[in-house]
């Protein structure tokens, strides 16, 4: 399904996601397909490199659906998406509006 | 070291872009003094034009900053805040909005930032002229005309901008506008404050 990737400070960037993977597998992809505009949502290169070996800081960092009411619900990272049924209805209640869903992500590096 | 007063008004951009619909394009920068932040939304149709162009939001960058780790907003007087098109300079079509670009607010100022955003978006869409805005608050300018005039013509390019741009069905609904951007702001300022 198409998607609206959001970062923090709000840039968007629009997505072909699969709601059967994990938001860490989405990210991953995307990284791998677009480094360039993937890195923005990183908080550091030691996040990145931290990602694409499957770790992730899951308390500082943030995969959330924006509801249409503009509450967000926090995805769990190593979860498919299909998986999550808060996500999913909710993401059936946007689809039903006719507009697409947007996912505010962040990834914050783990610290010792 | 990080720019936040930016980083902040890219923030507030952004939920201005996610209400008003993505064929408005939002650029942030600096003014040439650099005492100001101008919003630039690309893709906005021009009244009494079929051509589309550029707003322009105009205020200090001293509105949003960090202190002490909090996120904080300096409340915006309306004669510090700015609205043009096409370029920076020339009036925004707009009854509530002077020939020098400076918006005529009820009570003088924008107090919240929340407040702030909702008043951009009504402003773009024209929502906040009414009845009563153009009859007991008066036009600030004529360039719509005055009174019945400028209301007819207000909800004309109001109907345009909906068109042209597709914005969420809240924008009707200040309660609801201001409560689903109050979310969106605190949800974000969160998520910047998680790394500082």
């Amino acid at each position: 399904m198409k998607a609206m990737i959001e970062t923090v400070t709000g840039m968007t960037m629009t997505r072909e996601i699969n709601i059967s993977d994990t938001p860490i597998h989405t990210i991953r992809a995307f990284y791998q397909e677009d480094a360039t505009a993937a890195s923005q949502i990183f908080s550091s290169e030691r996040a990145i490199g931290q990602l694409m070996d499957g770790h992730i800081d899951e308390d500082r960092s943030a995969f959330e659906l924006i509801t249409i009411e503009g509450d967000s619900i926090r995805a769990d990272w190593k979860t498919p998406l299909c998986n999550q049924p808060a996500i999913k209805e909710e993401l059936a209640r946007i689809e039903a509006e006719g507009e697409t869903p947007t996912f505010v992500v962040s990834v914050s590096s783990l610290v010792a | 070291m990080r720019d936040y007063a930016m980083d902040l008004a890219n923030i507030a951009a952004s939920i201005v872009n996610d209400v008003m619909g993505s064929n408005l394009k939002v650029k942030n920068s600096y003014s040439s003094d650099g005492n100001h932040i101008i919003m630039e939304f690309d893709g906005y149709p021009l009244y009494k034009s079929r051509r589309k162009g550029k707003a322009f939001v105009q205020f200090p960058r001293s509105t949003f900053y960090v202190r002490k780790k909090d996120i904080c907003f300096a409340p915006v007087q309306q004669a510090q805040c700015h609205y043009y098109q096409e370029q920076l300079g020339k009036q925004f079509a707009h009854p509530h909005v002077y020939n020098d670009g400076h918006p005529c607010w009820d009570n003088s100022k924008r107090e919240r930032a929340t407040d702030f955003i909702a008043n951009i978006v009504e402003t773009l869409s024209l929502q906040n002229v009414t009845r009563d805005s153009v009859n007991i608050g008066h036009c600030a300018s004529g360039i719509m005309g005055v009174s019945t005039e400028a209301l007819k013509n207000a909800k004309t390019q109001q109907q345009a901008v909906i068109k042209a741009l597709k914005p969420k069905t809240m924008i009707s609904d200040r309660r609801k506008l201001e409560s689903y951007i109050n979310k969106r702001w605190c949800a974000k300022i969160t998520y910047l404050t998680r790394d500082m």
